[in-house]
């Protein structure tokens, strides 16, 4: 069994697999509540132009898709604010992120199989450079909540309240939104663009149904991701799957069999 | 002198051509329980969104605290119970020690965490309002009138100069009213805290008012230590709207 932390390869996933996993257990709570579970989708998308535009004009491409995300996250943000709907605010920008990640690929043949591993994740292709960004903005990313946790909590339990209580909401939400935009990029070396949505929404929903206190739901959040993503991981490395997939589909085993469990209590 | 709390002068307010509040003047002092009452459509929610500054007047002069700028440090001495408060996701993973405690936040201050200090104010507010046996219970699985007290309970927190109560009893049973209106005395006369209570039913006029405002376009204050005469107390309602004033004791 342990031979598998042997390798080097399975060290390094299995590290930023760890972190990630704790971060979107944290941040897909709050956009959950916040009714935004969309939006990891929406901008892993706007990522992927960012993964392409990278890879077209030789910049490290994670680097890029940072980019990428965070000012589409502040697009939706400022759309959101005019007089277009949120869902459609994420709609547009998710289009525009995809539509020009398929011109440049257009525009260049030759890096598709690098492309497939931002796509669907690989373990295998996580380089040192990964681990750094990893591993230094994941830090960041969850100093940060550290910091804003009471705001964060209570503007999604109600921002109205918290803007008379004399709270700074919008720049809170903005925070919140700039947060998911960056953990998105982070956990697209490990699960792919098209499967990050399913780290951040499912533990969190997951947990909700345990119907706990916010703080008990978090640390259930907690466990949830990261024991999946091991599990994953290592049920990937033994059986020959892809790692993004075989961590989802732990965790919507576990989704059902926890409605299945409270159905039949 | 007693000290003025809000103070409006010739405040007038319209939407677009529909003029809402016309030459409104109201003054707040310290401790008063003020009555704000009014049928629906009358102004009372645009005269609260003055007080609180989330609506400027088109003319005349509004100062709280003293002061003529609304900003996020008056609001902080502002605890605000919104109509809307127990309108909330019944399935959010809260309990009611972590809703008061959000009361605490603003006070506190960005990029700190609560102490001991706002532990034992949090606990006080609780048991203010008769709710500490209950702290570690979901917002989401207590009745109206508990989460009602919960919502109070977090303005408390605040450590408010003045609290403002939007239609509070708005899906709360007799039997929670009648407690929500002695707590709200003991609040008032035992910890000398202003309160204004905005109701659209003449029902709620209650013998614990110091001043009532009939809001219906224009303004009429009744000061109740003089006695009610209900005669006076019937607010410039639409023709054919029947009132049934009681009083709660």
């Amino acid at each position: 069994m342990l031979e598998i932390f042997q390798f080097i390869f399975m060290q390094r996933a299995i590290l930023i697999g760890v972190l990630i996993a704790l971060i979107c257990a944290i941040v897909g709570l709050f956009i959950v509540l916040r009714r935004m579970a969309l939006l990891g989708d929406g901008l892993a998308h706007i990522s992927f132009g960012g993964i392409a535009a990278g890879m077209f004009f030789s910049i490290y491409p994670l680097l890029s898709a940072l980019l990428f995300s965070v000012l589409g996250a502040l697009g939706i943000q400022k759309l959101k604010r005019t007089k277009i709907y949120s869902d459609s605010a994420i709609a547009i920008f998710f289009s525009f992120g995809l539509a020009l990640g398929v011109l440049l690929i257009s525009l260049s043949r030759g890096f598709t199989t690098d492309l497939m591993s931002y796509l669907f994740g690989s373990i295998l292709a996580v380089s040192v450079q990964d681990i750094f960004l990893v591993l230094v903005v994941g830090l960041i990313v969850l100093i940060t909540i550290y910091f804003f946790y009471k705001e964060l909590f209570y503007i999604t339990f109600d921002d109205s309240s918290a803007k008379i209580s004399g709270l700074p909401i919008e720049k809170i939400d903005n925070l919140l939104v700039i947060l998911t935009a960056v953990t998105v990029v982070l956990s697209i070396r490990i699960v792919g663009i098209l499967l990050v949505s399913s780290l951040l929404v499912i533990p969190a929903s997951i947990a909700l149904l345990f119907k706990r206190s916010f703080k008990q739901t978090i640390l259930l959040s907690i466990v949830i991701s990261v024991l999946s993503v091991v599990i994953g991981l290592v049920g990937a490395y033994y059986f020959n799957l892809a790692a993004g997939g075989a961590i989802v589909m732990v965790l919507i085993i576990l989704f059902f069999c926890t409605i299945l469990w409270f159905n039949t209590k | 002198m007693n000290q003025k709390i809000i103070e409006l002068e010739d405040v007038s307010f319209s939407y677009g051509k529909q003029l809402i509040l016309n030459n409104v003047s109201i003054s707040i002092f310290k401790k008063d329980f003020f009555g704000i009452i009014g049928p629906n459509g009358g102004g009372k929610t645009t005269l609260l969104k003055i007080m609180l500054g989330s609506l400027v007047p088109d003319s005349g002069k509004v100062r709280i605290f003293g002061k003529s700028i609304i900003n996020s440090k008056i609001l902080k001495d502002i605890g605000y119970v919104s109509q809307k408060a127990t309108n909330f996701d019944n399935n959010f993973p809260a309990t009611v020690f972590e809703i008061v405690s959000m009361g605490r936040f603003a006070k506190r201050g960005l990029l700190k965490n609560l102490v001991k200090e706002d532990y034992t104010i949090i606990e006080n507010a609780l048991k203010d309002v008769d709710m500490l046996s209950l702290k570690n219970n979901r917002i989401g699985d207590l009745s109206g009138g508990q989460q009602q007290r919960a919502f109070i309970a977090r303005a408390l927190a605040s450590e408010p100069k003045m609290l403002i109560l939007d239609e509070p009893l708005i899906g709360v049973d007799m039997e929670s009213q009648h407690k929500f209106y002695e707590l709200l005395n003991y609040l008032n006369k035992e910890k000398d805290l202003t309160i204004i209570l905005v109701s659209h039913d003449i029902g709620m006029i209650s013998k614990s008012f110091t001043k009532i405002a009939c809001v219906n376009l224009n303004v009429k204050v009744h000061n109740v230590s003089k006695g009610i005469d209900n005669a006076d107390l019937i607010c410039s309602y639409p023709p054919g709207f029947k009132i049934f004033p009681h009083h709660h004791d």
